[in-house]
């Protein structure tokens, strides 16, 4: 399978180790990925609160790059996966799609599907004959799955999941040896932009959610979202004992095989004495 | 999203008054059950909750609307929308505040409004969101804390906090689609 790859802008910066992880992961299972030529920012989190149409064609612009090539889109990002999913559907509606393809290099003309990540690794991994063995048994890993908020809510059906209890990242664990923890927290907002604008909502949220996985037993949080990856990571530096924050690409690399090296654990700000405790 | 002309308050349905105005139209579906407030992570916190603002959209109570903190509380987490069982879009239509909040020069001088201002600037010059910048340009108006300022570091330390400051190659797409902005995107 190959789809254009649309990174979003923090897989280059704070989730640097989400692009490292995942593009060995992807690999593994035969997912090849051509990163969208020259892409540009989806807009998120602030253009749609400005203009609809400037929003709409930030995000176009990528899909019209990505019809060029004739493959679907896959991006790691919530929140980009969010948006793409705005502007295909609010380009069905032909005002918008005629005012917006009018600014674009490449006219979008809606034969784009958009996929997230924790979609085509699970697909990937229903599908093959032989998935990957697990060569690291992650013996005391017991993590809660965190999806977040924008994975599970973006425009048109869902298809592989529940978005108000979803289950992919669990499923998509058991191919890595990890039995994951249930909890109630799995699509609650981890604060979003308010860790900068709004300290105190954060903090709010996050404690919330962090007494939850732990009142479970829980070890680890394993998350594909970059911005809950970093806010919560951030949030707990400093703490005593942290709940490490994983990617869901990183732990399964960890399981089949590849070094803790290659999956940039180290960049992880839980102290390295609590990350290998917590990895067994 | 399509819009319609609100009922003016005094005027009654219909009649334009000086209230009247046009307003996505999702918000006349609206029955006030309240769901989307109940899942609101900021609703405990805000002034006027999600189910609110609807209903003051929906009278043609715009100014009472654009002026609540509440559309910069938001956390643009959509569980209202997801969760509202008429579809009447609180999450869209508290977009829809903050666009005209900016258009009135009303975005405030909080960090939130620094969030977004500062955002669509680095977007709009480089084509990329670039979290350096974004964190300088925030924390060139506001104060940081002695907890931020050790956290920055601690990202830092990781290798995370880079400054790519590097542009798309097609930056004249960039201006081009901004052109299509209505308001003015710049205050
Ligand atoms: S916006 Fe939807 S969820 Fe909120 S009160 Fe109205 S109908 Fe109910
Ligand atoms: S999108 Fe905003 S209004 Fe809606 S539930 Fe989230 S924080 Fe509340």
């Amino acid at each position: 399978m190959k789809y254009a790859y649309y990174p979003g802008c923090s897989v280059e910066t704070s989730a640097r180790m989400y692009e490292a992880s995942l593009r060995r992961v992807l690999g593994r299972l035969g997912v090849e990925l051509e990163e969208i030529e020259d892409w540009n920012c989806c807009g998120a989190s602030s253009a749609h609160s400005l203009d609809p149409a400037v929003a709409t064609g930030l995000a176009a612009r990528n899909l019209g790059l990505a019809e060029k090539t004739g493959l679907d889109v896959v991006t790691p990002c919530a929140s980009c996966f969010f948006r793409l999913r705005a502007a295909e559907h609010a380009m069905r509606e032909a005002a918008m799609r005629e005012q917006v393809n009018g600014a674009l290099p490449v006219p979008y003309e809606g034969r784009v599907r958009i996929h997230n990540i924790v979609e085509v690794t699970l697909r990937a991994l229903e599908a093959a004959r032989e998935p990957p063995p697990v060569r690291r048994r992650l013996s005391g890993f017991r993590p809660v799955c965190y999806y977040g908020c924008l994975f599970v809510r973006a425009a048109g059906d869902l298809g592989y999941d529940d978005p108000e209890n979803p289950t992919a990242m669990e499923r998509i664990l058991r191919f890595a040896g990890v039995e994951s923890v249930d909890w109630g927290g799995k699509v609650d907002c981890c604060g979003a932009a308010s860790a900068v604008t709004a300290p105190d909502t954060a903090v709010r949220l996050q404690t919330r959610l962090l007494d939850d996985a732990r009142a479970r037993g829980a070890t680890a949080i394993v998350t594909a979202c970059p911005m809950c990856q970093v806010n919560l990571d951030m949030g707990q530096q400093g703490a005593l004992r942290p709940l490490p924050v994983f990617f869901l690409t990183q732990v399964l690399g960890l399981a089949w095989g590849f070094g803790e090296g290659e999956m940039e654990v180290e960049r992880l700000l839980a102290p390295p004495d609590v990350v290998a405790a917590v990895l067994g | 999203m399509s819009r319609r002309e609100t009922a003016d308050a005094r005027g009654g349905e219909g009649s334009r008054g000086p209230d009247a105005v046009d307003v996505p139209e999702s918000v006349f579906l609206c029955i006030q059950c309240r769901k989307c407030t109940a899942g609101c992570p900021v609703a405990e916190s805000t002034d006027v909750p999600v189910n609110e603002l609807v209903a003051h959209v929906r009278l043609g109570h715009i100014d009472a609307a654009v002026r609540s903190r509440m559309i910069w509380d938001c956390l643009g987490c959509h569980a209202c929308s997801t969760r509202c069982p008429t579809g009447a879009e609180p999450a869209e239509v508290l977009d829809w505040l903050r666009a005209r909040a900016t258009e009135l020069d009303l975005a405030p001088s909080s960090r939130a409004g620094t969030f977004h201002s500062a955002f669509i600037k680095t977007l709009r010059k480089k084509g990329r969101s670039d979290e350096a910048r974004l964190m300088v340009r925030i924390y060139l108006k506001h104060w940081l804390t002695w907890k931020e300022l050790r956290r920055g570091m601690a990202m830092r330390g990781k290798g995370r906090v880079r400054a790519l400051g590097r542009s798309i190659r097609a930056r004249r797409d960039l201006q081009r689609i901004f052109d299509l902005a209505q308001g003015s995107l710049d205050r």
